[in-house]
C-alpha cells in the first residue's frame, strides 16, 4: 500500500516539475531578458487572452500575430479594427464605466497618447528592449512606438495615366488647377480624423501656409475615406481615380496584392510624412502580462522582422539588414525620401496639442468641404 | 385584526408597471442631466449650465445637420408611402397576376438590417456600381447620385416602402368595394376608379405612415453614415456618431444636448400625427352589409404594369442584394478584372478564424432569439396590466411604453451608457449581452406593446369576467381566459422582435463592449477600414440565418407577423 502511495507521490512531483519546466523550455526569449521574465509568462497563462483595439487591418498584423501565437500559443488574441481617431476615446468611455475594455491599444493619435499620459490612464512597463531602441521610442516607458509608417501616393493604373501622376504636393496642385473637371469627385485621401489629421499636420509644418493653398485646390477635388481600405476598395472599383494620402500599410491588404499591379504607388517627392504609430498598456488591462509580453516582442527583433512583413515600416537599428524590403525600415525609407523631405509625424510635443490639432482640422474641412 | 400578506394581482401589477417606468427613465434621465453640465458625467465637479445648448445652437455643423435631416426625412417618407401606397392597392385591389410573388419580394427589406441593402446599392448605384457603370456605357453618363440627399431618401424609402405597404393593406383589403363600383357604374375607368376613391380612403392610413417613416427616416443611421459622411453630408445620426464616438474628446455635453433636441422633435410630431388622426370617423368604411372585394381588372395594361413591378423589384431589391452576394465571394470587385478571376472563400474564412466576426453574428442571433422571448414576456405583462386591468397607473404605464418609439435607437444607446456611468454597479449589466437585451427592450417597446395591446382590446371581458365570478383575482383571470386567446398575437409579436432585434445595431453603438459586440457594428467597421468582402459575407450569413427564422415561423409555426 504504502509504496504504491510512494510511487503516486514520486509521479505528482515529477509532473509538478515537468509543468514548471515546460514554459521555460517551451518560449525562446532575447538572452537579455532579466531572469524572472518567466514570471510575466506564467502569469500570462492564468489570463483570458489579450484584447487589442487597433487601427491596423488584420492583414497586417497577420504576420506578426503568427510569431506571437507560436511563441504563446495559449493566448487568445482578439482585434477590433477601429479608426485612427476612435482608439482612444473608446478606451477612455469603456474605462470610466467600469466595463471590461481592451488591454492594448495601437493608434497614431499623438494629442490622444498626450491625454492618456496626462492622466494616468496607461500601464507603465519598462520594456526590457529599450536599450536596444532609439531614445524617442518610449515617452515615459508607457507609450511606445513600433513603426512609422510613410503616407503615399496611390493610384488606379488603368484609368490615372501615368503622365498625371504627380511629383509633389505643389505639382500635384498645379495639375489640378489646370483639369479641374478631370480631378473632379476622383480624388480620394484619408478624412481629418488620425492618420489625414496628422499628415496633414506634417505637411502643414514642413511647407506652411503653401500647404493650405495647395489644399483648397485640391481639397474640393476630394472624397476623405475613412480609412486605407476604404480607399483602397474605391479605387479599384474605378469610382476614385487616386489618393494623394494613403497608407503604405495598406499595399499589404490581400485585397492590394490579389489587384497586383491594378494599383501603382509612389513616395510625395517634395515632403512625404511618415507617421509614429503608438502602442500602449491600458491601466484597466484585466490581462496586463499578456499585452506585455505582445509590447516586448513588437520591440524586438523577431517582432520588427514580422512586422515588416505585414508592410509596416518598422525601425529598430539591429533589425535593418534582416529584411528583404529595405524601405520597409526606417533607414531605408530616409534613403528613399532623402532625409530633407522625410517629414516625421510623432515625436515633436507641438503635435500632442490639442487645440492645434482642432484648429487644423477645422481648417481642413474649410478646404476639403467648403466649410468648417 | 390580523395583518394579511400583500394580495398576489396588486403586487404583480406595480412591479411591471414600475419596471417598465424605470427601465424607461434609465436612459432619458441622465440624458437630460448630463445636457444641462458643462463635462462629462463621470467627472466630479460638474456644474449646471445652459453652454451646451447654446453651442449646439450656435454650431454651424448641427444647423446643417438640422436641415439636412429634415429634407432627407420628408422626401424618404413621402416617396417609402407613394410606393407602399401603389404597392397595395396594386396587390389587394387588382387582378394583377403573380402577387402574393410581388408581395413577398416586395417586403423582403423588412427582414433585412438596412446596412446591408446600402451595401447592395452602393455596390449597383455607387459612381462605380455595376449598374452605374452600364449606365456610362450606353448612356454616357449617370441620370443619378447616390451620395446625395435624395439618393438616400431613395435607399431608405425602399427599406421603409414594407412598412407603409402593411399599413396601407390593411385599409385597403377593408375598404368597402362597393365605393369602386360606384365610381365604375358612374363610367370611371379602373384608373380613374383607383384614383378618386381608393387613394382618397387611404388618407389615415397614408398619414400615420407618413410619420411612422419620417421618424424612421430621423433615426436611419447607416444610410447617412455610409452614403452622407463621404460627401460632408451631416445628419442627426451622423452628428452624434461623429460628436460622440469618432471626436478625440467626445464632447457628451453637445451629444446629449443634441439628443435631446431631436427627441423634443419627434415628440412634436408624434403629437401632431395624434390631433390630425382624432376625427377619422368619416373614413369608417366597414358596415353592416358585407360584400365580396371585387378585383379591379387591369384591362389591356396588364401585361406593361407586370413588366414593370417585375423591373422595379428587380432593379431596387433583387440586384441590390445579388451584388452583395457576388461581393463576398470576390478578392476584388472592379471593372478592370473579370470578376471570376477573382473568385474566394477568403471572406468567410475570415469570419471563421477571427473570433470577433463570428462572436458577433452568434451575439446577435442569441440577442434575437432569447432576448426577442424575453422582450415579447414582459410585453405582454405590461400590455395586460395597461389594456387590461384596474391599476391606479394605467394611463401612465400607457404613455410610458409607447415614449420610446420618440427616441432613435443611436440616442436610447447614448442614454444608456450616461446612465450605466451615473450608476457604475451596473456596469457589468452593460458589458454583456443582456445589456443589449434591455436597451433593444426599451427601443422596440411601443411597437411590441402596440402589436400586442390592439388583440387584447378586441378580446370580450366577458372571458376575464367569467373567471372573476367564479372567485379566481385578476392574474387567474387574464392567465386562463386573456393569454390562451392572445396565442397568435404574441407569437406574431416574438417574430416580430425577433426579425427587429436581428437588424438593430445603432442602439448598440455606444454600449457594445468587447465580448458583446453585434453583427451590425462589426460588419459597419470591416466596412469602414475597407474590409468590404468580410462585410458582404457576414451580410449574407446574417440574410440566411433571418431567411431560415422567417421561413420556419411562417410555413411551420404559422406565425403570421403582418396584418
Amino acid at each position: 500500500m504504502s509504496q504504491q502511495k510512494k510511487a503516486s507521490k514520486l509521479i505528482f512531483v515529477l509532473l509538478v516539475v515537468a509543468f514548471l519546466w515546460t514554459p521555460a523550455l517551451a518560449v525562446a526569449v532575447p538572452n537579455y531578458y532579466p531572469k524572472d521574465y518567466d514570471k510575466i509568462i506564467d502569469a500570462s497563462r492564468a489570463e483570458k487572452g489579450l484584447y487589442i483595439y487597433s487601427n491596423v487591418s488584420t492583414d497586417n498584423w497577420k504576420p506578426l500575430l503568427a510569431v506571437f501565437n507560436k511563441l504563446y500559443p495559449w493566448i487568445n488574441v482578439k482585434l477590433l479594427d477601429l479608426g485612427g481617431s476612435e482608439v482612444l476615446p473608446r478606451y477612455i468611455a469603456e474605462s470610466q464605466t467600469g466595463t471590461p475594455t481592451a488591454d492594448f491599444l495601437v493608434t497614431q493619435s499623438a494629442p490622444g497618447w498626450a491625454r492618456l499620459l496626462g492622466e494616468n490612464r496607461l500601464l507603465r512597463y519598462p520594456s526590457p528592449e529599450i536599450p536596444h531602441l532609439p531614445v524617442w521610442a518610449s515617452r515615459q516607458e508607457t507609450v511606445y512606438s513600433f513603426s512609422a509608417d510613410p503616407a503615399i501616393m496611390a493610384w488606379n493604373t488603368k484609368i490615372f495615366p501615368a503622365d498625371m501622376v504627380p511629383k509633389g504636393m505643389a505639382d500635384f496642385a498645379e495639375k489640378v488647377q489646370k483639369k479641374p473637371d478631370f480631378f473632379r469627385g476622383r480624388l480620394t485621401s484619408y478624412n481629418e480624423g488620425a492618420f489625414g489629421g496628422y499628415s496633414a499636420f506634417g505637411f502643414y509644418k514642413h511647407h506652411g501656409e503653401k500647404f493650405w493653398n495647395w489644399l483648397d485646390i485640391i481639397g474640393p477635388m476630394t472624397r476623405p475615406g475613412s480609412s486605407g481600405g476604404d480607399q483602397l476598395e474605391k479605387m479599384l472599383s474605378g469610382e476614385y481615380m487616386m489618393s494623394w494620402n494613403f497608407s503604405a500599410i495598406n499595399l499589404a491588404s490581400s485585397t492590394a496584392k490579389r489587384a497586383g499591379n491594378l494599383i501603382g504607388w509612389k513616395y510625395t517627392e517634395d515632403g512625404n510624412p511618415v507617421l509614429v504609430r503608438g502602442m500602449g498598456i491600458t491601466i484597466k488591462a484585466a490581462n496586463p502580462n499578456s499585452a506585455k509580453l505582445l509590447l516586448d516582442l513588437l520591440l524586438s527583433q523577431e517582432g520588427q522582422v514580422a512586422l515588416s512583413k505585414g508592410n509596416m515600416t518598422v525601425y529598430r537599428p539591429d533589425a535593418a539588414d534582416k529584411i528583404p524590403e529595405p524601405t520597409l525600415h526606417l533607414a531605408g525609407l530616409i534613403k528613399a525620401i532623402g532625409e530633407k523631405n522625410m517629414i516625421v509625424v510623432g515625436w515633436d510635443p507641438e503635435y500632442g496639442d490639442e487645440a492645434k490639432f482642432k484648429a487644423l482640422q477645422a481648417r481642413w474641412r474649410q478646404a476639403v468641404f467648403g466649410k468648417k | 385584526m390580523q395583518l394579511s400578506w400583500p394580495k398576489r394581482s396588486p403586487v404583480i401589477q406595480w412591479s411591471g408597471a414600475l419596471a417598465a417606468i424605470l427601465m424607461v427613465a434609465f436612459p432619458l434621465v441622465p440624458l437630460a442631466y448630463q445636457s444641462f453640465l458643462d463635462r462629462p458625467i463621470y467627472e466630479s465637479g460638474s456644474l449646471l449650465t445652459l453652454n451646451n445648448y447654446l453651442n449646439l445652437f450656435t454650431n454651424p455643423l448641427f444647423h446643417q445637420t438640422v436641415v439636412n435631416s429634415f429634407l432627407f426625412a420628408l422626401m424618404a417618407s413621402s416617396a417609402s408611402v407613394f410606393l407602399g401606397a401603389v404597392a397595395a392597392i396594386f396587390v389587394n385591389r387588382t387582378d394583377l397576376p403573380f402577387d402574393r410573388l410581388w408581395r413577398n419580394i416586395f417586403l423582403w427589406p423588412f427582414f433585412v438590417s438596412t446596412i446591408i441593402m446600402v451595401f447592395g446599392y452602393i455596390l449597383m448605384y455607387g459612381p462605380k456600381g455595376m449598374i452605374s457603370n452600364y449606365m456610362m456605357q450606353f448612356f454616357g453618363f449617370i441620370p443619378w447620385n447616390l451620395y446625395s440627399i435624395p439618393g438616400m431618401a431613395m435607399v431608405s424609402a425602399i427599406h421603409g416602402a414594407p412598412v407603409a405597404f402593411i399599413f396601407c393593406s390593411s385599409s385597403v383589403v377593408l375598404a368597402d368595394s362597393s365605393l369602386e363600383d360606384a365610381a365604375r357604374a358612374a363610367g370611371a375607368g379602373p384608373y380613374r376608379a383607383i384614383g378618386s376613391v381608393t387613394l382618397p380612403l387611404l388618407r389615415p392610413s397614408l398619414l400615420f405612415a407618413a410619420v411612422l417613416s419620417f421618424t424612421g427616416a430621423l433615426e436611419a443611421f447607416s444610410t447617412p453614415v455610409l452614403l452622407g459622411k463621404p460627401v460632408g453630408i451631416l445628419m442627426f445620426t451622423s452628428f452624434l456618431y461623429e460628436q460622440g464616438i469618432q471626436a478625440v474628446r467626445p464632447d457628451y455635453g453637445l451629444v446629449a444636448s443634441g439628443a435631446m433636441v431631436v427627441v423634443a422633435l419627434v415628440t412634436g410630431m408624434i403629437v401632431v400625427q395624434e390631433r390630425l388622426l382624432t376625427n377619422v370617423r368619416r373614413f369608417v368604411t366597414i358596415r353592416g352589409k358585407a360584400t365580396a372585394p371585387r378585383k379591379i381588372r387591369l384591362g389591356v395594361m396588364k401585361p406593361m404594369v407586370v413588366g414593370l413591378v417585375f423591373l422595379w423589384l428587380m432593379l431596387t431589391i433583387i440586384l441590390p442584394l445579388g451584388a452583395v452576394v457576388l461581393r463576398s465571394f470576390v478578392a476584388v470587385l472592379s471593372p478592370y478584372i473579370p470578376f471570376w478571376e477573382m473568385l474566394t472563400l477568403d471572406n468567410y474564412e475570415n469570419i471563421i478564424t477571427n473570433s470577433t466576426n463570428y462572436i458577433s453574428i452568434w451575439n446577435a442571433l442569441y440577442i434575437a432569439v432569447i432576448g426577442g422571448a424575453l422582450s415579447t414576456t414582459f410585453l405582454i405583462l405590461i400590455a395586460l396590466i395597461g389594456r387590461r386591468s384596474k391599476f391606479p397607473g394605467k394611463t401612465i404605464l400607457n404613455f410610458v411604453a409607447f415614449f420610446p418609439r420618440a427616441v432613435p435607437s443611436i440616442i436610447i444607446g447614448f442614454g444608456f451608457f450616461m446612465g450605466f456611468i451615473m450608476f457604475p454597479f451596473l456596469g457589468s449589466i452593460r458589458s454583456t449581452i443582456w445589456g443589449l437585451i434591455l436597451v433593444y427592450t426599451v427601443r422596440h417597446m411601443p411597437g411590441g406593446f402596440g402589436n400586442i395591446s390592439a388583440p387584447i382590446l378586441r378580446i370580450s371581458e366577458e372571458m376575464d369576467n367569467a373567471v372573476r365570478v367564479s372567485g379566481g383575482d385578476w392574474w387567474t383571470a387574464v392567465r386562463l381566459a386573456v393569454i390562451p386567446l392572445l396565442k397568435p398575437a404574441i407569437m406574431s409579436t416574438f417574430l416580430l422582435l425577433l426579425v427587429i432585434f436581428t437588424k438593430e445595431y445603432s442602439a448598440a453603438l455606444f454600449i457594445m463592449a468587447p465580448g458583446s459586440e453585434v453583427a451590425g457594428v462589426v460588419m459597419l467597421n470591416h466596412w469602414f477600414q475597407g474590409e468590404a468582402g468580410t462585410a458582404t459575407a457576414m451580410s449574407v450569413v446574417q440574410l440566411v440565418l433571418t431567411a431560415l427564422i422567417v421561413v420556419f415561423a411562417s410555413r411551420v409555426l404559422r406565425v403570421k407577423i403582418y396584418g
